[in-house]
This record gives structure tokens, C-alpha cells and sequence, in this order.
């Protein structure tokens, strides 16, 4: 039984259904979660602080990008105690992408929602070519699977270190922690590195230096492994990051072994440096806890993961609903809902149906009518589902209780749930469902992952549930990601020689130029549940008369950046802020930078023109907050 | 056969239906059907600034001509040249920008900084932009923006054929 505050049951044969003799099963007063805390007593508490010291701050931050300004943070922050005593997760821009996508055919989604970003073009055309292709009835012949699946392992051999080495890296840089951490440096040029054999840096401040930005040989290197796994991309989608060969029941590229063989040059590449990437990420979280414990709780919360699973086998996968569970069990990366540490559910039938997306705190109006009461096979679907929710736009002024973001608050199951390439980590080591592998083994509490020998020799390790969920733990995840992602791309790459030796070389159910004819003319729902660096993506998809008639798109930053829900539970920014101790020195509050805010958001990979893809027809919001502004509101 | 070196490199930057800030896309659409001659590359370049950075690493065009929309404070459909070559950030608004750009957003800006901090921007570099007067979603562009966009089209032909190498 997954679910406990959905009032939904099983009957014996695993049908869900909701429970007997509850007038209003969805209300909220009826299918509540348990809070620690409402806003009001966090209110409450607040004001009691500040009528006692004068450490108490309010803070608008703007952690993740300065010239666009899309996502502000604002805290309230009691540097005495070093402690943020609330958080608030604003994202202030917004775009149109899903209401541009209605009424067109539902091909052009796949090349719309590509350019909602500038990084995640892959995973959104893929996202969306598995959303269509369900609603066609178009299952891909196995190479299409194959393909696909190294594709975006590629573009995971792309996004992780971007984010590694030119988002988060310079956090932990001697650049950054010479500044706002002095006390660490001497720590650092004493400590040496476990990992020196692999990344050949012999203290902490060695590989600190390396993490300079621009100038530092880690970030460097990082810059360069991110052109390769592009170019792995390329070699096989023609072009990155807006690929247009990625469609309905396959991909329309040319594979000929000379694609495999160059795909497979670049591959040897990548082992080598994962071994060095692995090393780093691992030794900066012990030298932390090691300096100061309290980095333990920098970004911590429950662990509360969600994740759809991503890579299909390519003999399991039919691109139908009914069969998504089984299908789903067979990905190498294995569906999942994990609450407070535990693993809930595998089964996608049960991920879709305890999903549900709320705009009480963002600029939308609620949506009457449950359009949809259940999923094609019976199962209960609550009116806050995708399938049912429609994008209505409302801008308002900006208020802490009523709405203060263009971020919607998805939940599963009404709990907070975080989404990010690690989350794949848990579902997959706990459930030991994935098809055995040379490479990869799920052991129940950990992954075990052998790096094949490329110039130096292969090396077996191990990413284990780590005892603390926090930051660092975010990025070690993030790391053990990329190997996952290689080592994924290298044994779909050995399929496809197999199936290009067994003579099958089909890589579109139907071929391009006769897929119109597939366009069905009724009411369809599907929906493309894949993956993308930062984590969950999923494209929910209506079709009538041809069209698309609804298009909602969740993605990783949508559900990490949302704002309180209907019960005030905060969503995983804020919550993961408001766990967060201030360890930088404020003896000097002019100075502070909130590093440790800043690190814990970075930590989650934000990609902010995914989140706010709503249209209201205004035009731009502009940020209204910029840098540190002591007092606002 | 190794390629033709490149002599100037024209890209445009956009946002794809997002009103007057998809301009640079339709800028290509029109000169991509243009006939500048060998050397000169044609591209859009709506994409992560860090991978646009990359491509001119592996181009090593002799000049850049970005194209688009950018918000300036101007009169609506103004068009402007600006130099964006040979300029160098601080090392602190460099690293910004490259996270900016990892946050997934397109921008001439962006392009520019980050193609600079990474050492890609040839030193001769103009970016031809026109004030947009509607940046909320759409597919058309505002008559102020259609009308800076034949102008933009024309200053950005000049800008080739004045920089092209004459072919021997």
C-alpha cells in the first residue's frame, strides 16, 4: 500500500481504487498531510524572535543566475542563531510553450518544447516524441530504443558536468572558500586528498584551486568532457541541443556501424575521466563533514525522491499505458517513489495516479471540472492530476500567504517529493529490479558500477544511500549519475552491434513521411515519462480530432522550486534552505553572502527556462530583486 | 578535404515564439536563402551559450555577426550596431554569466560573454539588435520589431559583404 494520504486502496489483483463512503476523496481538509508547522506558527515564531534580538533579517537573494533573474529566494534569516527561519522560493519569469503547443499537431510539441531551453533540448523532444508515439499507438522497433537510450546518455554525459564543474564547482573553489570560508584553506592545504590515485590532486586545497572558475584544470576539463558527449549526441541525433530527428515510434536518423564505431571511440574517453570526476566528489564531502559536521546539514531534508525511471529496454518497451508498469520495472534506471528513506512504489500506474499539481501559492486560477476520473485502466485520477489540470494563467501581486510564483507545486501522494539525476540512484539500488549486468548491480542499498579499463584500468566502485541527505550528497549522486549514464550508453551501444549483426537495422516504427496517416482522429491521453539531467520530466498529453487539446510539461526544477502547497508545506528549496545552518562567519553582516544558501540551491542543478513555461500574455516579468536587500519584504 | 576556413560567421540568437525575441531566428530563416559565398557560415545560434562558445572554438571564424532582439530601454524597433568584439569581462561577472548560461538561457548577452570568457569571441564582433516591443509569447512579431528586422536584414548583408575576403 503506497499510498497514505491519497484515500486510495488495492484490490486483490492490484486494481486501485478509492475508498468507500468519502463524499469528497480529493478535498483537502480530507487528504491531508501531516505538517510540522503552518506558516502561521512560522509566522508566530518570527515574530517572537524578532521582538526579543535584532539578528533577524529578511534576505532576497538571487541564487542561480544574475543577468536573467528567474528564480529569486527570499529568506528570513537569524544570524545570531545562524539559523533561516523561512524560505521562499519566487520564480518571477515565465514563458508560453504549453499554451503555444494547443490546437497544433502534436508532432511540432516535439521541436516546440526542445527550445524551452537552452540546455535541455534532447530530453524535451524525447520527452515528448514518447508522449506522442503512446497516443499513436506507435511501438519503436528495438535500434530506436537502443538509439534513444544512448542519446541520452549522452546528453547526461553533457548536462552532469555542466553543472559539476560551472555551477556548483566554484562553490567549493579556492577562489569562493578563501573568501567566505578562510578557516577552511589552512584545513585544506593539510588535508590529503583519499582520492589523489584517481584525480591525481594530493590536498584539498590542490583541488580546490582546480575548481577556479574558467581558469581551474578541473573546470576546464569539465568545459571539454561537455563538448564530447555533444558530439556524441550529434554523431547520432545530427544536431544538439534542438535535435530533429527524434520522432513518433523511433528516430529518423542514418545508423551505420561507422555511427557506433565513432560513438564508441568517444565512450573510451569518458572512462577514464569518470574515474577522475568520481574521486573529486567523493573527497570534497569528507573533507567538509571532516572540518566542520554542521556541512551535514547544509541543503539537508527528508528524503523524499521521485523519479519516472529512464532507458527502456528495448524488448519490453510497446509505448502503451496499459503496459507501463511492466515496461516501466524493465528501464535501466527503475521508476520510483522514495518517502522518508523508504521505497513506496515502483509501479508508473501508481507514480501517475498520486500525482497532482497545485496553484494555491502561483499565478494561476484553478481549473473547474475533472475532466478525467480515472486513467484507462480504472484507476482513480484526483482533478489535480495532468490530465485534468489546465493552464489558466492569473498574475497578481506578489503576497507570502496568497501567490508569489510562477512555479506550480506538484506533490505526490500530497507529499513534498524532489526530483534530480540521484534520485535514480535510490529508486534503482533499493528495488533490484533492473535486468542483470556485466556493469551495473543493484544490491538494495547501493549501485555497484564497474568503470570500464579505457587507458587506465577498469576500476569497480560503489555509490551507497548515504547516511546524510544534504548538499554534497546531491552532488556526489550527481556524479555517481554520470558514470550510471556512461556506463548505460556503453551497454546500449554493445545491443546495437548485436542487433546490427542479427540484421535489423529498423529505427522508426513507421517512416517519417507516413506518419500522418497514424495521426488518430479521437480522444487520446498519453504521456512521456523520461528523464533529464536535473531529474523527473514528464509531458502529459491530450489529443482530439488530431490535435493536442492539453499539454502539461513537469520538470525537475518545476517540482524543486515550488512554492508552498495548500498545507503549507514548503517545497524542496525552501524546505532544504530553511534546514540549512548559517556556517559563514557574520560577525560582519555586511558581508555575508548566504553561501551556504547558495550552495544548497545550486546543489538541486536548477534550470530555471524549464520551470515557468506558462503564458499569460503580458509580456515579461521582469526580476524585482537583484542582489542582497536587507529589510524588503 | 579539410573545410574552407571561415571568414565571418553569422548567428542569431532567439527565443522561439516568444513575440519580438524570436527575431533572430527569422533573421537566419532570411539569410540562411542568401548568397554570401564560400567562407562565410550561416547558424542559429538559440542555444546553451557554453555549447555556441564551442562552436566558434571549432569554427575560429575571422568575424561574428550576431542578429536578434535584445531589451534595452530603447524606442520600440530601434535598430543598433554595437562592437562587442575585444572587450573581456572580470573574472567574478565572467563566471555569472557561464552560470547564467548553464541555467539554461539564451541571450546575445549571454553569447557574448560567455564566447568571451572562454576565449571564443573573435576580436571582430558586431552584434546588430532591434528593441523588441512584445516579448510575451507569440508567433508573430510586432509591426515596430517586422519593420527593425528588414533593417537589421540589410545592416547585417552589409556587415558580410564588407568583411568577406575576395576570392582570388
Amino acid at each position: 500500500m503506497c499510498f497514505k494520504n491519497l484515500p486510495i486502496e488495492f484490490d486483490g489483483s492490484g486494481q486501485a481504487r478509492l475508498k468507500g463512503g468519502i463524499a469528497d476523496p480529493y478535498s483537502f481538509s480530507v487528504s491531508r498531510p501531516e505538517v510540522r508547522m503552518t506558516d502561521a506558527e512560522r509566522e508566530s515564531q518570527i515574530n517572537t524572535l524578532i521582538a526579543r534580538n535584532g539578528h533577524v533579517k529578511d534576505l532576497n537573494m538571487d541564487p542561480v543566475t544574475r543577468v536573467a533573474g528567474a528564480l529569486a529566494v527570499n529568506v528570513t534569516a537569524d544570524l545570531d542563531s545562524g539559523t533561516y527561519l523561512d524560505a521562499r522560493s519566487q520564480a518571477t519569469l515565465f514563458r508560453g510553450y504549453e499554451v503555444i503547443a494547443m490546437g497544433r499537431d502534436p508532432r511540432d510539441a516535439i521541436f516546440i518544447t526542445s527550445r524551452a531551453c537552452g540546455v535541455c533540448g534532447g530530453v524535451h523532444a524525447h520527452a515528448s516524441a514518447y508522449a506522442i508515439e503512446m497516443a499513436m499507438g506507435l511501438a519503436p522497433p528495438p535500434l530506436a530504443t537502443v538509439v534513444r537510450n544512448m542519446q541520452e546518455a549522452a546528453e547526461m554525459g553533457y548536462d552532469n558536468p555542466l553543472h559539476l564543474y560551472l555551477l556548483a564547482g566554484p562553490d567549493y573553489s579556492e577562489l569562493v572558500v578563501k573568501a567566505v570560508n578562510p578557516e577552511l584553506w589552512p584545513l585544506a592545504e593539510k588535508w590529503h586528498c583519499p582520492g589523489e590515485k584517481q584525480h591525481g590532486f594530493k590536498t584539498m586545497a590542490d583541488l580546490m584551486s582546480a575548481l577556479n572558475p574558467l581558469t581551474g584544470e578541473l573546470y576546464r576539463e569539465g568545459l571539454e568532457f561537455t563538448r564530447l558527449s555533444r558530439e556524441m549526441f550529434v554523431i547520432l541525433a545530427g544536431k544538439y541541443p534542438h535535435p530533429q530527428t527524434v520522432c513518433p515510434g523511433g528516430v529518423s536518423s542514418t545508423i551505420t556501424l561507422q555511427t557506433l564505431n565513432e560513438y564508441h571511440s568517444k565512450l573510451g574517453r569518458i572512462f577514464d575521466y569518470a574515474q577522475r570526476l568520481l574521486a573529486v566528489w567523493d573527497d570534497i564531502p569528507e573533507f567538509f563533514y571532516e572540518a566542520d559536521e554542521r556541512y551535514t546539514k547544509v541543503g539537508s531534508r527528508p528524503v523524499n525522491l521521485i523519479d519516472s525511471g529512464f532507458w527502456d529496454d528495448p524488448y519490453a518497451y510497446d509505448a502503451t499505458y496499459a503496459n507501463c508498469s511492466e515496461w516501466g520495472d524493465r528501464r535501466w534506471s527503475t521508476p520510483g517513489v522514495v518517502i522518508d528513506g523508504k521505497l513506496v512504489t515502483t509501479r508508473l500506474t501508481d507514480i501517475n495516479i498520486g500525482w497532482e499539481e497545485f496553484v494555491e501559492h502561483s499565478y494561476y486560477e484553478e481549473w473547474a471540472g475533472d475532466r478525467y476520473e480515472t486513467d484507462e485502466l480504472g484507476n482513480p485520477l484526483s482533478p489535480h492530476h495532468q490530465w485534468n489540470k489546465r493552464t489558466l494563467p492569473k498574475p497578481t501581486g506578489r503576497s507570502w500567504k496568497d501567490k508569489y510564483s510562477w512555479a506550480t507545486s506538484p506533490r505526490w501522494d500530497r507529499h513534498t517529493v524532489e526530483a534530480g539525476a540521484y534520485a535514480r540512484l535510490f529508486t534503482t539500488a533499493m528495488a533490484q529490479r533492473r535486468p542483470p549486468s556485466d556493469l551495473i548491480e543493484s544490491t538494495g542499498t547501493s549501485l555497484k558500477m564497474l568503470i570500464p579499463k579505457g587507458l587506465i584500468a577498469e576500476r569497480a566502485v560503489e555509490w551507497t544511500i548515504p547516511e546524510h541527505w544534504n548538499a554534497f550528497e546531491r552532488n556526489r549522486g550527481r556524479a555517481y549519475h554520470y558514470v550510471f549514464s556512461q556506463l548505460v550508453g556503453f551497454e546500449n551501444l554493445l545491443e546495437a552491434y548485436k542487433l546490427f549483426r542479427s540484421g535489423e537495422r529498423r529505427v522508426s516504427a513507421v517512416p517519417p513521411s507516413e506518419l500522418d496517416k497514424h495521426i488518430p482522429t479521437d480522444e487520446r491521453r498519453s504521456v512521456g515519462w523520461w528523464g533529464a539531467g536535473r531529474g523527473w520530466l514528464s509531458h502529459h498529453l491530450v489529443m482530439e480530432g488530431g490535435k493536442i487539446a492539453n499539454y502539461q510539461i513537469v520538470t525537475p526544477s518545476t517540482i524543486n522550486a515550488s512554492p508552498r502547497d495548500p498545507w503549507d508545506q514548503p517545497g524542496p528549496y525552501e524546505e532544504a534552505v530553511m534546514n540549512t545552518p548559517i556556517i559563514e562567519d557574520v560577525s560582519d553582516p555586511s558581508k555575508f553572502t548566504s553561501i551556504d544558501m547558495l550552495r544548497t540551491i545550486r546543489s538541486f542543478d536548477p534550470c530555471m527556462p524549464c520551470t515557468t513555461h506558462v503564458d499569460t500574455g503580458h509580456g515579461t516579468i521582469v526580476r524585482e530583486v537583484n542582489t542582497c536587500a536587507c529589510g524588503a519584504d | 578535404m579539410p573545410a574552407a576556413p571561415t571568414d565571418v560567421f553569422v548567428g542569431g540568437v532567439a527565443e522561439l515564439w516568444q513575440g519580438d525575441l524570436d527575431l533572430g531566428r527569422r533573421a537566419i530563416e532570411v539569410l540562411a536563402a542568401e548568397d554570401f559565398g564560400a567562407g562565410v557560415i550561416v547558424e542559429e545560434l538559440s542555444y546553451g551559450a557554453v555549447a555556441v562558445a564551442q562552436r566558434l572554438e571549432d569554427l575560429r571564424p575571422r568575424a561574428l555577426v550576431l542578429v536578434g532582439a535584445a531589451e534595452r530601454g530603447r524606442p520600440a524597433g530601434t535598430v543598433e550596431r554595437r562592437v562587442v568584439g575585444g572587450r573581456a569581462l572580470p573574472h567574478a561577472e565572467a563566471q555569472i554569466a557561464v552560470g547564467d548560461a548553464v541555467t539554461g538561457y539564451v541571450s546575445i548577452d549571454l553569447v557574448v560573454d560567455v564566447a568571451s570568457a572562454l576565449g571564443a569571441l573573435p576580436e571582430d564582433a558586431v552584434a546588430i539588435e532591434v528593441e523588441p516591443a512584445a516579448t510575451g509569447p507569440s508567433e508573430e512579431l510586432s509591426p515596430e520589431a517586422a519593420a527593425g528586422l528588414e533593417h537589421a536584414l540589410e545592416l547585417v548583408k552589409a556587415e558580410v559583404r564588407g568583411r568577406r575576403v575576395p576570392v582570388a
